[in-house]
């Protein structure tokens, strides 16, 4: 009976070919509007890390004496200084412990042609990469001991490790980096966490390039962060980098592991009691009013989702609307237009039943065009919206759900744009349409 | 007129009849809210930016060599620079300018640390050329003199005694009398700082930004006698008129041939940069004009069809008028009128969903107020829309000859 449905459906869209791709076309722009922009969107809201989001935690540790005019709405600063981290990090509450800021530095590649070349570099901890889960393609990371000892490794990321060794495994390779020699003990696999929830003042968007460099050598290397935001309360003590690290600066990213079912008020706890002792020793003289955020709050609290792209989002499904509005209108004018033929069945003994079924198969026959249209149109939307952005390049790939998505809800909103048609035609007054002929 | 009979004829066909004006009231909803958007958009975008944008570019360089005197190296360099035929002038600058890195710093009128009156700024290093390469008009007071500019590294503490401040920056610390001569205090306030000149407005660093914090702080601009050599150092070149796109590769060639133990990077345009950082708002304005001129297209698709419709419908009815002497302008009269009054249920209704979107918009997306006078704007674009769309069918019903109406009795 499908087939025959189908068949029939098929010859009807076939018998009136400039309104059915009428029909497909509006639904397949209405789907492509939407499905381009929603995928941007549903990229932009994604959990960068469901296995851990629920567990890993950031602070704000809030001074407020630090910022100024921070008293009209805006956030305050969501890292921290050299002194409080290093304070802040002996308490064994967290089950790990991710500290790290990013930097630039000059990468000089080994073999002869190649000319060196600026790249970002990460100063970070072992808890880096243990706590956001970040994936080896070769070796690994330096352990906790390693990186006490000061030993001078490094652990390179998939994209420079293609450029300065072709891909290859080059752990126990020496890569030069500033001025100095670091052993290479791992490469990174593909790790694109979207947003880069835990470096958001460098852009939410991007992907990690360059290397990364231990923690424990940042008094050493004296590495000043860059591509984010550092923000001082008042000038160092005097000059020169140790100084610098003393002072009142804030620009450290610090995340923490907590898998104790009360562990963010633990935390908290922990926050204001340093609050409380740095205030006795005459630091943090403002009232306090420390923030203890999971990865999804700092995700909202930090605004990474533009604006822009909730109001643009509104407007594709009104497109969206538009488009099906229109969908009825024209579908009632197609099955309107063969009155006549479906009077005929009718009397010659085809239900009322039938003739709806007949017509759902069509609209779902339609919808399913419109929403293959509507893939297509949506790919083209998304490489338009890349070329419009600076750095959308992880926001602008359509997803196999979102592809499902579209399809689906194309047939889903024909079906429904369609019921009312069908419905119509169904209740035609057929001796007056046969008389006609 | 023949309202009476348009409007039954309506009736028989209500449920197509008010699909269309269903997609008028949303579209012309859209239409207004996304008018009001766009345009709040190119007017930020298109603020005066106070310096030359059209012959000015910037460059970071980084010397290579593992030890070398950065003052003298950047001497050399803005040298060399100044010596390249068709550069007009040459300065180093610590940030690209309005490229959203920025150093921000706040400062007061008093020296006692007093939050509320922290008042914050853009502030940016360069040398006693900064003027002539921007192309910066001086409004009172003087200029950096040759002898006051300092070579700094990024470890130097402290504030210059000497600054030079835009005017919308000087009017917010002193909104009376004289900025120039007056006197600062930033962090501490162990330390003076006095205003020895004002410009006129230049564009901050984050010149695309909402941030509520930097809310009306678009010209609060200052320079600060200092270069800086940080892990690399940054030079802004202006060009004579017409010449920038051929100095370019020259100033790279130069600045290589003097040192070719280094590298170039970032070398941008600022339009280059002023379309980096507008990137999001240009975006946006171009996403919703796209969306806005297709839901009118649709909307017209939609009326075509309806009248299309209609026309097939009553080909015998339009022949028998025809046939009882209504001329082929009355039957275009007949589906203009009809339009029109289709329009306007649908810009009545239309208003209703305007509000409502833009309430929504206002509220839950942050977007900004909508500004009345785009309604009556919306209006009289759906009305041409509607009259546009229907013309080839009513002229289509018009030319159906009576003939239509006799042969089929």
């Amino acid at each position: 009976m499908f087939a025959y449905h189908f068949r029939l459906a098929w010859l009807s869209v076939k018998k009136t070919p400039v309104l059915s791709s009428l029909i497909v076309c509006a639904i397949g722009l209405g789907i492509g509007v939407c499905i381009s922009i929603l995928t941007v969107f549903a990229l932009m809201t994604s959990d960068p890390a469901p296995e851990i989001s629920a567990q890993v935690y950031t602070y704000k540790l809030q001074n407020q004496e630090i910022l100024p005019g921070g008293s009209d709405g805006d956030e305050p600063s969501n890292m921290v200084g050299y002194r409080d981290v290093i304070n802040l990090q002996a308490f064994d509450l967290p089950i790990r412990q991710s500290i790290h800021y990013q930097s630039a530095a000059v990468i000089y590649p080994e073999g002869s042609g190649q000319t060196p070349f600026t790249d970002e570099v990460r100063l970070a901890n072992a808890g880096f990469f243990s706590l956001h889960r970040v994936p080896f393609r070769y070796g690994g990371h330096w352990s906790a001991e390693e990186e006490a000892r000061g030993l001078y490794q490094t652990v390179l990321t998939r994209d420079l490790n293609e450029k300065l060794f072709g891909g290859n495994n080059s752990v126990g390779e020496k890569v030069r980096i500033g001025s100095r020699l670091f052993d290479v003990v791992g490469v990174l696999d593909e790790f694109k966490p979207t947003p880069l929830y835990f470096e958001l003042d460098g852009g939410a968007f991007r992907e990690m390039t360059g290397a990364i460099l231990p923690f424990a050598l940042t008094k050493e290397l004296e590495l000043r962060k860059r591509n984010g935001s550092t923000i001082c309360s008042g000038d160092p003590e005097g000059e020169g980098w140790l100084n610098y690290l003393e002072a009142d600066c804030q620009w450290i990213h610090h995340w923490v592991e907590i898998t104790d079912a009360q562990g963010e008020q633990a935390y908290r706890d922990h926050l204001d009691n340093y609050a409380e002792a740095q205030r006795q020793r005459g630091r943090f003289l403002g009232p306090y009013n420390n923030e203890v955020h999971s990865l999804k709050s700092w995700l909202v609290d930090q605004r990474v989702v533009d604006q822009d792209y909730r109001i643009l989002l509104a407007v594709a499904f009104l497109f969206l609307l538009v488009c099906l509005l229109n969908c009825i209108g024209l579908l009632l004018a197609k099955f309107l237009g063969r009155a006549g033929e479906m009077s005929l069945r009718r009397a010659v003994g085809g239900s009322r039943k039938m003739i709806f079924r007949q017509h759902l198969v069509e609209i779902s026959l339609i919808g399913l065009l419109g929403g293959l249209v509507g893939l297509l149109l949506a790919m083209l939307g998304l490489v338009a919206i890349r070329s419009l952005y600076q750095n959308f390049e992880l926001l602008t790939h359509l997803n196999i759900e979102l592809a499902l998505l579209a399809v689906l809800l194309a047939m889903a909103s024909t079906v429904l744009a369609g019921i009312y048609p069908a419905w119509r035609i169904c209740r035609l007054p057929i001796a007056l349409h046969l008389k006609a002929q | 007129m023949e309202i009476g009979p348009i409007l039954r004829a309506m009736w028989r066909n209500k449920i197509g009849a008010a699909l269309i004006a269903v997609q008028i009231a949303v579209t012309l909803a859209v239409v207004v809210n996304a008018s009001s958007i766009i345009n709040g958009r190119i007017e930020k975008i298109s603020r005066p930016i106070g310096i030359d944008v059209d012959n000015i570019f910037s460059l970071h360089t980084v010397g290579l060599a593992q030890e070398f005197n950065k003052e003298e190296f950047v001497r050399a360099d803005i040298q060399a620079i100044g010596n390249i035929p068709g550069v007009r002038s040459v300065s180093p600058i610590l940030n690209h300018m309005q490229s959203g890195s920025a150093r921000m710093s706040s400062y007061r009128v008093m020296p006692e640390v007093n939050d509320d009156m922290e008042i914050l700024a853009n502030v940016n290093y360069s040398d006693e050329n900064a003027l002539a390469t921007m192309d910066i008009e001086l409004l009172a007071g003087r200029f950096f003199h040759a002898d006051e500019i300092r070579h700094i590294t990024p470890d130097f503490v402290g504030e210059p005694d000497k600054v030079v401040i835009t005017e919308s920056l000087g009017r917010k610390l002193f909104p009376e009398g004289e900025i120039v001569g007056r006197t600062i205090y930033y962090s501490d306030g162990a330390q003076t700082i006095t205003i020895i000149g004002v410009i006129a407005d230049v564009a901050t660093a984050w010149i695309a930004t909402d941030r509520p914090i930097l809310a009306d702080t678009y010209y609060d601009f200052m320079l600060q006698p200092y270069v800086e050599y940080n892990t690399r150092v940054s030079y802004i070149i202006r060009a004579e008129e017409g010449a920038l796109a051929s100095i370019i590769p020259e100033v790279e060639r130069v600045l290589l041939e003097r040192e070719p133990d280094r590298l170039i990077y970032s070398v941008y345009t600022q339009r280059e940069i002023l379309a980096r950082s507008y990137a999001s708002d240009r975006a946006t304005v171009i996403i919703l004009v796209t969306v806005t001129i297709l839901m009118a297209l649709i909307t017209a698709l939609g009326i075509v069809g309806l009248a299309s419709f209609s026309v097939s419908q009553r080909t015998r009815q339009i022949g028998i008028r025809r046939a009882l002497g209504a001329r082929k302008r009355d039957i275009l009269r007949y589906f203009f009128v009809e339009n029109l009054l289709l329009t306007t249920v649908g810009i009545i209704l239309g208003g209703v969903f305007t509000v409502m979107l833009s309430y929504l918009l206002t509220t839950q997306f942050g977007g900004d107020r909508l500004d009345p006078v785009y309604y009556p704007t919306g209006v009289i674009f759906l009305y041409l829309l509607g009259l546009i769309a229907v013309f080839a069918p009513a002229r289509r019903a018009a030319a159906i000859p009576a003939a239509v109406a006799t042969r089929t009795v």
